[in-house]
């Protein structure tokens, strides 16, 4: 990890607030990968980068090996901070400068320091989870299974994750949620009934959503906290929250664990919707002026659920969690929020299913960012 | 009891054959029970003998109890984590099912050939068969995966009603991940919707009917093991 040492520390800045424009910012005295890491993370949390004589906000100073400097100042010169970070890679290290940037200036926390999942088409018939910094670089495969993998999905603690494996056991191949735990790279199958199994949205008190059709329709269930499938081979102790021929997927916990939202058809019409943790009614969660909403996923604040709309292609759209009138924001799909409740990860085909790439959505701002491509096809991005 | 169970797919095929094959559906799967035993217990040798079924549920397969022929025992069927034994797998062994955009309506015209399937089924009763599900990429990869889980339900469910014991037949979606057509126009994803079959044939036991009938194999090509 880096250290950063602070000898001033926004003595006077004038701090924006959660502002719907992009907030003009230079940068100055960086070279190199330093200097475009900063303007990229500057930009997808809702900057843009411009000369020092337009700008609110000048960040200034110097980057060596292992060390990077840092004086914020705003365009009535007064001071932000002056800062010095050392002891991790150049990108670390930036991406440390880049959050108490936007801290200074917006008040908010960064999310520079994040990390994501994706799936990435690796070969034919391939595909594998990776985890990676949340622009994209530094990529680490955490799957070798050269199968079909979708649907990675972070634990609350951020310690592991579920997805969704076509994994061979005892000679048959079928969809599997696997638990994986990042801290000793043990993996266990979570979920392996007859049908599909898939979901793995584990809710803060330990509860995982699964989508199954052990029971002839795909339906939404719930494993309470410390269930474990090999001691319930017959799902005796899930708790089913549907019953219903329709489509389920992409499970969605609020923040506070206390509903689930999914989509689901309702009348044959796409839907979203949301059930009591404990069960109960289904409830609709209104989508006005979208078309065919899928793929909800709530925001870690609790105010918004962002979704994929598909309307010629696809869009990524936003509602408050209520329901209400969606906006649309641009083509994409997959979309998936960070901790700070503003930006939204999410892909968007460059040619074709396989050729999907990620870009990360400023909602305020709508501003959007493209990630670097990869090798194959990325999908399903979680955010840290 | 599980004798009972088999000797209802004999009976659903000597109804089949009675009333012929066209939306025979309903009718058979409204035949009570009891009576089908009894029909069944007759037998009518177009079946190889009587064998027991595995429980529909779960676990370890019957042993038999049938006195049509030699005693032939069907595996445990699909499980939860896998199958017993060694199989070989056969893709492609009927030809596939297609459906229209974003639905898992079987289509009418397919009916005669899921009822074949059927047929083939009831008289291979250690043969196991697995319904994959498949989709084009016009719908995001989460919908993908439950449109085509669904696909298969609806085939399953139209090949259980045929009389197949649910334990011999899996589902399995594969959502919009492995297209028969790569491409993005018309034709190819009206290709790429479909249901396939892929069945399942034991090594160490005998494919065909123990009465040594031999039943016909509907385009049974070699088999290609899933990767």
């Amino acid at each position: 990890m880096f250290v950063m040492t602070a000898s001033t520390w926004a003595a006077g800045l004038q701090v924006q607030g959660n502002v719907g424009k992009l907030i003009p910012v230079a940068i100055k005295g960086y070279t190199g990968e330093v200097a475009k890491v900063l303007a990229f993370d500057l930009q997808v949390m809702g900057c843009k980068m411009v000369p020092e004589a337009d700008a609110s906000y000048v960040l200034e100073g110097k980057n060596g090996a292992e060390n990077l400097t840092g004086i914020l100042r705003d365009n009535a010169s007064n001071f932000g901070f002056n800062l010095n970070i050392n002891g991790a890679a150049p990108r670390v290290l930036a991406h440390a400068l880049s959050n108490a940037t936007i801290k200074a200036i917006t008040g908010q926390n960064g999310i520079a320091h994040t990390r994501i999942l994706f799936t990435m088409k690796t070969a034919a018939r391939e595909w594998e989870v990776f985890q990676s910094d949340f622009d994209g670089h530094n990529p680490v495969a955490l799957t070798n299974d050269k199968s079909i993998v979708q649907n990675p999905m972070w634990m609350p603690n951020h310690g592991g994750l579920f997805y969704t494996s076509w994994m061979t056991i005892g000679g048959l191949q079928n969809t599997t949620v696997v638990k994986h735990n990042l801290q000793t790279g043990k993996r266990e199958v979570f979920s392996r009934y007859k049908g599909l199994n898939t979901g793995g949205a584990m809710a803060p008190n330990g509860t995982v959503a699964l989508i199954l059709s052990k029971n002839k329709s795909t339906d939404v269930y719930l494993a309470p906290p410390k269930w474990e499938f090999l001691k319930d081979i017959k799902g005796e102790n899930l708790i089913r929250l549907t019953r219903a021929r329709e489509e389920k997927s992409s499970p969605t916990w609020s923040p506070d664990g206390q509903w689930l939202c999914f989509h689901t058809l309702i009348g044959g019409k796409h839907s979203l919707v949301k059930i009591p943790a404990g069960g109960g009614q289904m409830v609709s969660i209104p989508t006005k002026g979208a078309f065919r909403p899928t793929q909800p996923s709530w925001s870690p604040d609790g105010k918004w659920i962002a979704f994929t709309q598909q309307r010629g292609g696809f869009q990524i759209g936003v509602v408050p969690a209520a329901g209400g009138n969606a906006k649309i924001y641009c083509e994409g799909e997959d979309p998936a929020w960070a901790s700070n409740s503003r930006n939204i990860i999410f892909t968007r085909r460059a040619g074709g299913v396989n050729k999907k790439r990620m870009a990360i959505l400023d909602v305020p701002t709508e501003q959007v960012k493209m990630l670097p491509a990869f090798t194959g096809g990325v999908g399903q991005p979680a955010w840290q | 009891m599980q004798g009972a169970t088999y000797l209802k797919t004999l009976a659903v095929v000597a109804a089949l054959a009675a009333i012929g094959c066209k939306s025979a559906t309903t009718d058979v799967t409204n035949i009570p029970g009891k009576t089908l035993a009894t029909n069944g217990g007759n037998g009518n040798g177009n079946t190889g003998g009587t064998g027991g079924t595995g429980n529909p549920d779960l676990g370890p397969g019957g042993t038999g109890g049938g006195t049509g022929g030699p005693e032939i025992t069907p595996g445990p069927g699909f499980g939860p984590l896998g199958l017993p034994g060694e199989h070989e797998i056969v893709r492609d062994a009927f030809r596939k099912i297609h459906f229209a955009y974003d639905s898992a309506e079987l289509p009418p015209e397919d009916l005669p050939h899921i009822t074949k399937v059927a047929e083939y089924l009831v008289q291979n009763p250690q043969h196991l068969l697995e319904v994959e599900g498949h989709c084009d990429e016009r719908g995001t990869e989460d919908y993908n995966l439950s449109l085509g889980e669904r696909r298969a339900q609806a085939i399953a469910q139209a090949l259980s009603e045929l009389g197949v014991t649910a334990n011999r037949l899996a589902t399995k979606s594969m959502g919009e991940k492995m297209p028969v057509v790569q491409g993005s126009d018309k034709e190819s994803f009206a290709a790429n919707r479909r249901g396939e079959f892929v069945l399942y044939v034991p090594l160490a036991a005998p494919a065909n009917g123990a009465n040594g009938a031999t039943p016909q194999r509907i385009n049974l090509t070699p088999g290609v093991a899933t990767p």
